[in-house]
């Protein structure tokens, strides 16, 4: 295969490109490829040997692609890059134990919320985006009255389980 | 010719300004500088920060302190405040019986009614029902698609989908029937299976429409009319989400509850009155008006209120040097305001809308003990110091060098704790008053309608505008203006909402949009500055009227607020009142107008005496 990339990426269509070189690098792309079906974003992937400057695939990925973002995957390192980021710095470098099935979701789910505007994912739980809402919610209210503390929710578990229970017997 | 210095030691800051003064009682100000306070003001603990503030000063005219006659303190104002929020209401909800959250990517669209029923039990579902299928996170979305088209091949009918895991467009794409999905569901082994429940999802853009309306909810579910009034709460907290869920359960209730939030005690020269603080900030603040001039609050004990009096008051005491019991609050402030706040029972994080109110209170006493202040600072540089002119005249007197203005003059000085007033008449006669509320209420306000728990960026968002990363190398102000960089932003503040500080942008945590958090901040100084802003200048006029005031100038730091001046020129411009910042001296803005009044006062004084 020739090391002229221009060749199979794609940009006639707006999508994020993808570089897989080598087949362990194609074996992690469905759990990139998830991370941006989530959100919505369309990708298109070529695999090409175009040596081991994975930087450099990234970019030449992202300068072709319409919505400006390609990521390139190789055997131990993925990395996601932007047509406004100069070459040598890449957005995200992924390798080593980071290369975890919900790292890859994350790092596709943020090609993807790169394209949109989105905040970033991080794998930290002071990300509210990244976990859940609750330290957004968590308002602060005094707990004085003590009535007010027992929690309702196991009550409700057992009479939800009891009321399931006596159905499925009935 | 003799080198003197006026001190003004504030909250926040303290400043200096350093002046020659020839015989003859004319007066040239050679340089003046600003740091931060450090303690409580009138307290020992200042006088590193004093030093500081001289020698900064000393340095940019290359004197020494032992070239200096003389150092004038001011008469600190002895006021303080303090902020507290009381919750007045509360949404309880026993028994899980909705959900309404934000994911960020629902799956599928339109609205299901139908059963709850675990997706592991579907292989044994009756097709004569229509089911609502629980996806635990434990279960892969692939396995869950799966699942969930062999039994559609079964001829089981299922309408919508409650799942745990962010898989709700990934499921949904596999699914040969579409169906709405709500996905991130945390507690999904909270949600009593066996039960009529409602999934709607919103097309982008666009918010849900039935759960959200009392009255669709009644028709779903066929609810009596005292069921409909209990759904209430749960529309109101489903309004302008994208995707909700709502179970019904047998013995459900839920309820918004009014929180006893204790009493607050109001005592005039002519009357006594009590009011209860879940009457609300108007009810307070009208019998507040009715008592006036109040000559003090008390509060009940054992509440939030109560709590907040004895901080302040404990606080004074000591600073003073008095028995607490013969500190008295004199002044409140009441704002209504509403907050989020985590539903009781949550599956999601839910949270509902409860009302609170906002309240500051304020201190004063007759002095501050500025005369040990003033022996300790003497012995620490070696100049005579003294305590010299009441803060409020010194002030009105340093304001009046701006250009452009004539008594009658008043001042305005929105503090951190306190508003204070102060007019000065053509007869030389001065009025001064000092109400409760200020910035420290505007950032408490901040921080819980955004649910931020996080005074310091409440305080910033407070102080500097914001703005959003758009792209990795621009953000939009908030006023649309675009900015460039040369270099790319951090990722972590890509697509979110920054405050522009001196030291760089910071992410605001929160998922609200730009806007509204531009509004919360605007709505609190308004709440505070332009009510407590009336209020003062009210007291101070002559008989009580503001259109009898001239020119009004704002000083201190809050005047330096990108937005407060304006907000109060436009409160003020109805009156017919010449606003602005003031600039002392032609050159210092709002700041420095005590630390002058203090030398111009002195200059007065020794010229008089010659």
């Amino acid at each position: 295969m020739s090391t002229d990339a221009k060749q199979p990426l794609d940009t006639a269509r707006p999508v994020v490109n993808l570089i897989t070189s080598g087949e362990t690098a194609a074996a992690r792309l469905p759990a990139i490829c998830l991370g941006l079906e989530e959100e919505g974003i369309p990708w298109r992937q070529r695999s090409m040997n175009a040596g081991t400057d994975l930087t450099a695939m990234a970019k030449q990925a992202a300068d072709l692609s319409r919505l400006n973002v390609g990521l390139a995957i190789g055997a131990d390192t993925v990395v996601l890059h932007h047509r406004d980021l100069s070459r040598s710095t890449p957005l995200f470098t992924l390798s080593g134990p980071a290369l975890t099935a919900q790292g890859l979701r994350r790092l596709g789910a943020n090609a993807a919320r790169l394209v949109k505007g989105n905040p970033l994912l991080f794998d930290e739980p002071s990300q509210p985006t990244e976990s859940d809402d609750a330290p957004v919610f968590s308002a602060p209210t005094p707990k004085r009255y003590p009535a007010d503390d027992i929690d309702p929710n196991p009550v409700a578990e057992i009479v939800a389980r009891v009321l399931a229970a006596l159905k499925g017997a009935g | 010719m003799s080198l003197i210095v006026g001190v003004d030691i504030g909250n926040n800051t303290t400043e200096v300004a350093v002046a020659d003064i020839r015989s003859d009682g004319q007066v040239t100000v050679h340089a003046s500088s600003i740091v931060r306070t450090v303690g409580i003001k009138g307290t020992l603990r200042n006088v590193s920060a004093i030093i500081a503030a001289l020698d900064t000063a000393l340095e940019k005219i290359q004197r020494r302190r032992g070239d200096l006659a003389r150092v004038l303190l001011n008469q600190a104002t002895p006021v303080i405040g303090d902020v507290a929020m009381e919750t007045i209401t509360e949404t309880v909800i026993t028994e899980s019986a909705m959900i309404g959250h934000n994911p960020g990517t629902p799956g599928g669209l339109g609205l299901g009614l139908g059963t709850t029923i675990a997706l592991a039990d579907l292989a044994s579902a009756t097709p004569d029902e229509s089911f609502i299928v629980t996806v635990p996170p434990s279960t892969s979305f692939l396995d869950a698609a799966e699942q969930l088209n062999r039994a559609s091949r079964q001829g089981i009918q299922m309408v919508a989908a409650i799942v745990g895991n962010d898989d709700g467009v990934l499921i949904h794409n596999r699914l040969n029937q579409p169906m709405p999905i709500v996905d991130e569901v945390r507690h999904i082994d909270r949600i009593p299976l066996g039960m009529p429940a409602a999934v709607e999802v919103a097309a982008v853009g666009r918010s849900i429409e039935k759960l959200s309306n009392p009255y669709d909810i009644a028709t779903l579910f066929g609810l009596d009319p005292d069921e409909t009034r209990s759904i209430v709460p749960v529309a109101r907290a489903l309004t302008g989400t994208r995707s909700a869920v709502v179970v019904k359960t047998p013995h459900g209730e839920i309820k918004k509850r009014r929180i006893p939030a204790g009493h607050l005690t109001l005592i005039g020269p002519r009357q006594t009155v009590r009011v209860a603080v879940d009457q609300g900030a108007d009810a307070i603040m009208a019998r507040v008006a009715e008592v006036s001039p109040l000559a003090e609050i008390q509060a009940e004990a054992g509440t939030n209120v109560g709590g907040m009096f004895e901080t302040v008051r404990q606080v004074m005491a000591d600073l003073t040097q008095q028995p607490v019991s013969e500190i008295n609050v004199q002044d409140i402030i009441a704002v209504d305001t509403l907050v989020p706040q985590a539903v009781s029972g949550s599956l999601a994080g839910e949270y509902a809308m409860g009302s609170a109110v906002g309240l500051a209170a304020m201190v004063q006493t007759n002095q501050l003990p500025m005369q040990r202040l003033a022996r300790k600072l003497e012995t620490e540089i070696q100049v005579p110091v003294r305590v010299a002119g009441v803060e409020a005249h010194m002030a009105i007197r340093g304001a009046l060098t701006t250009p452009g203005t004539q008594a009658p003059l008043a001042i305005l000085d929105l503090g951190g704790g306190s508003t204070d007033a102060c007019l000065i008449k053509p007869s030389g006669e001065i009025r001064a008053c000092h109400l409760a509320g200020a910035g420290d209420m505007v950032t408490l306000l901040i921080d819980r309608e955004l649910a931020l728990n996080d005074l310091d960026l409440a305080e910033k968002i407070k102080f500097y505008p914001l703005a959003k990363v758009e792209t990795l190398f621009h953000m939009r102000h908030e006023d649309g203006t675009v900015q460039f960089f040369n270099e790319p932003l951090d990722p972590r503040l890509f697509g979110r909402v920054v405050v522009v500080t001196d030291e760089g942008p910071q992410v605001v945590q929160t998922t609200e949009p730009l806007v509204k958090i531009a509004a919360v901040r605007k709505k609190a100084k308004e709440k505070v500055f332009v009510v407590n802003a009336l209020r003062a200048l009210g007291q101070v006029a002559p008989a009580n009227n503001i259109r009898l005031i001239d020119f009004v100038a704002l000083v201190g730091g809050s005047a330096l607020d990108f937005e407060i001046p304006r907000m109060i020129g436009d409160a003020l411009a109805p009156f017919g009142v010449v606003t602005g910042r003031a600039n002392v001296r032609g050159c210092e803005g709002p700041r420095n107008a005590v630390a002058t009044g203090l030398v111009l006062a002195f200059a007065a004084t020794k010229g008089a005496a010659r």
